[in-house]
């Protein structure tokens, strides 16, 4: 990407920004101090959903999963959506909590229920300022041992 | 708060009328010109006057400020509370629900319910989902059923087939009612369904609810203020409204939950109306996607996980069937105007159990119970007994 290019995340806080080129960008979530529940995105709020406890502590997800559902989208949604379509997202388990994304890097029709994943941080689209924003997506792997 | 033996104290409330116009595109009409002719439709079927309701509960989504207000000051302007209730595509079941609650504690005896909407053209960015969620696609409703909908076909084996098929069983319906968008528009084949676009794998184009504009009104009463013949002769009483809200844990890898809103609720509505699934005669079941309709009516508890497939191709469901479902057409068969859908469900059972549904009729139909959902997430249950 050129350096004069403007790129700016879909949101803040969804992920982190490796300090060094051996680093991989982990999603960011909150972890409950008191009953151990995770959440993607962080809460901002700092409070478990769960327990109510206060004081979530912010934790780096683990990049690989496993595809919990998915869906395959044939037609633009509104006019808000930066992608391209057709275009996949689903639900990815990740081991400790359960994130919802775009799928990439693979034939749509290949996408199956248990098929492990792994995070990548990738270019959505153009807004309407001419930024380049970026997302969060999955991408399958090799199953390890395979 | 009351216990269930309190609740079933309160006060019983009957159906004092009920009026609607035909679900479809209203071109030339804003919402408040079609939502006014059902409510004086209610009124005259009711035959009552304006000037004897004493409050109203408006279900709506998409139109404005002040909209029930807006319906009704086509009608009257008697000072009384008017309340707008958003609560998705469950508004005017909730909105039902508060006019019950308002009878049964006798703080009024007679309120009218309204469920309206004009849908907008085109896709509708719902905002439900934040800015940058919309940015992802992540508002798309079909894809979002379609979710559950893959994970409900590995887990049973359901095939396409077996989600065309509940298409088939609601345009067939909707086929012979003249409140739905599908009226006398013919029956659909399995193939007509299954070669239909897709839109959200493995979610087609005719799975999805047409968009149309509609309304529905409901008038509640104590029993002695019914009035009209059919009304007396053929009484209908509310046995439990439920309204239930997200519960935590249904996304949760770690501590998943065991029970979830839909599951709650009807339980509720189960221990408080005394009655079980076993009871019902008729039943409205809720589906903006037809394959929503198999799992509602699983998780509703009509039958096992992964049966209904097997029981709809068995015709169980069918008019003539053991537990005849979405007899009005449903989501699919009528259209879906968000606010008017939840009491368009609510105006099946009740003309069902008055013997009032000519060639859709379900023979002997004493007791039903109505389910909508709404985004939130909310769930909404209604049962309604004859009681003569």
């Amino acid at each position: 990407m050129r350096e004069s290019q403007k790129i700016r995340p879909v949101r803040e806080g969804l992920w982190t920004t490796p300090l060094s080129p051996d680093e991989k960008p982990r999603l960011i979530g909150s972890e409950c101090p008191a009953c151990g529940e995770v959440f993607f995105p962080k809460k901002e709020k700092g409070i478990c959903i769960r327990c109510g406890r206060r004081g979530l502590k912010e934790i780096g997800l683990d990049r690989r999963g496993k595809i919990h559902s998915f869906s395959v989208i044939m037609q633009q949604p509104t006019k808000y959506y930066l992608g391209k379509t057709p275009y996949a997202y689903g639900w990815i388990d990740l081991p400790n909590v359960r994130v919802r994304a775009l799928f990439t890097q693979c034939d749509y029709n290949r996408l199956r229920i248990g098929m492990p994943v792994e995070l990548v941080i990738e270019e959505l689209g153009v807004d309407e300022e001419g930024y380049t924003v970026l997302a969060h997506k999955f991408r399958p792997i090799e199953e390890e041992g395979a | 708060m009351k216990s269930v033996e309190e609740l079933r104290g309160l006060r019983k409330v009957y159906v004092g009328g009920l009026g609607r116009v035909r679900f479809q595109r209203y071109e030339n009409q804003e919402y408040y010109d079609f939502a006014s002719q059902a409510l004086l439709n209610c009124l005259d079927e009711a035959e009552m006057e304006w000037k004897e309701i004493q409050a109203a509960f408006c279900g709506n989504v998409y139109a404005g400020t002040g909209k029930g207000h807006q319906v009704i000051a086509e009608v009257g302007l008697t000072g009384i509370p008017i309340i707008n209730m958003e609560q998705a595509c469950s508004s005017s079941s909730a909105a039902f629900r508060m006019a019950y609650l308002m009878v049964a504690t006798e703080i009024y005896d007679v309120v009218a319910v309204l469920g309206f909407e004009k849908m907008g053209r085109g896709l509708l960015a719902s905002t439900a989902f934040k800015p940058w969620e919309l940015a992802l696609g992540f508002n798309v409703q079909p894809a979002n059923y379609a979710q559950g909908v893959v994970r409900y076909m590995e887990t049973y084996g359901a095939t396409e087939e077996d989600l065309a098929r509940v298409v088939v069983l609601e345009r067939k319906n909707a086929n012979l009612n003249p409140y739905a968008r599908w009226y006398q528009c013919g029956e659909v084949t399995l193939e007509e369904v299954m070669n239909s676009r897709v839109v959200a794998a493995p979610v087609r184009l005719m799975h999805a609810a047409a968009m149309v504009d509609g309304a529905v009104a409901i008038i509640l009463c104590s029993r002695d203020k019914l009035k009209s013949d059919i009304a007396r002769s053929r009484k209908i009483e509310v046995a439990a409204s439920v309204h239930t809200t997200g519960i935590y844990g249904e996304e949760s890898v770690l501590f998943p939950a065991q029970t979830n809103l839909v599951k709650e609720g009807v339980r509720q509505a189960w221990e408080i109306s005394g009655y079980g699934p076993e009871d019902m005669d008729v039943i409205q079941v809720y589906e903006a996607m037809a394959p929503a309709f198999l799992t509602d009516i699983e998780e509703m508890g009509f039958c096992k996980p992964g049966e209904a497939p097997r029981l709809l191709k068995e015709g169980y469901f069918d008019i003539n069937g053991k537990l005849p479902a979405n007899t009005d057409g449903g989501l699919v068969g009528c259209g879906h105007p968000l606010g008017a859908t939840g009491a368009r469900q609510i105006a099946e059972l009740i003309t069902q159990l008055r013997g009032a549904a000519g060639p859709r009729q379900v023979e002997k139909a004493k007791i039903g119970i109505a389910h909508s959902s709404g985004a939130g997430p909310n769930a909404v249950f209604t049962i309604l007994k004859r009681v003569d």
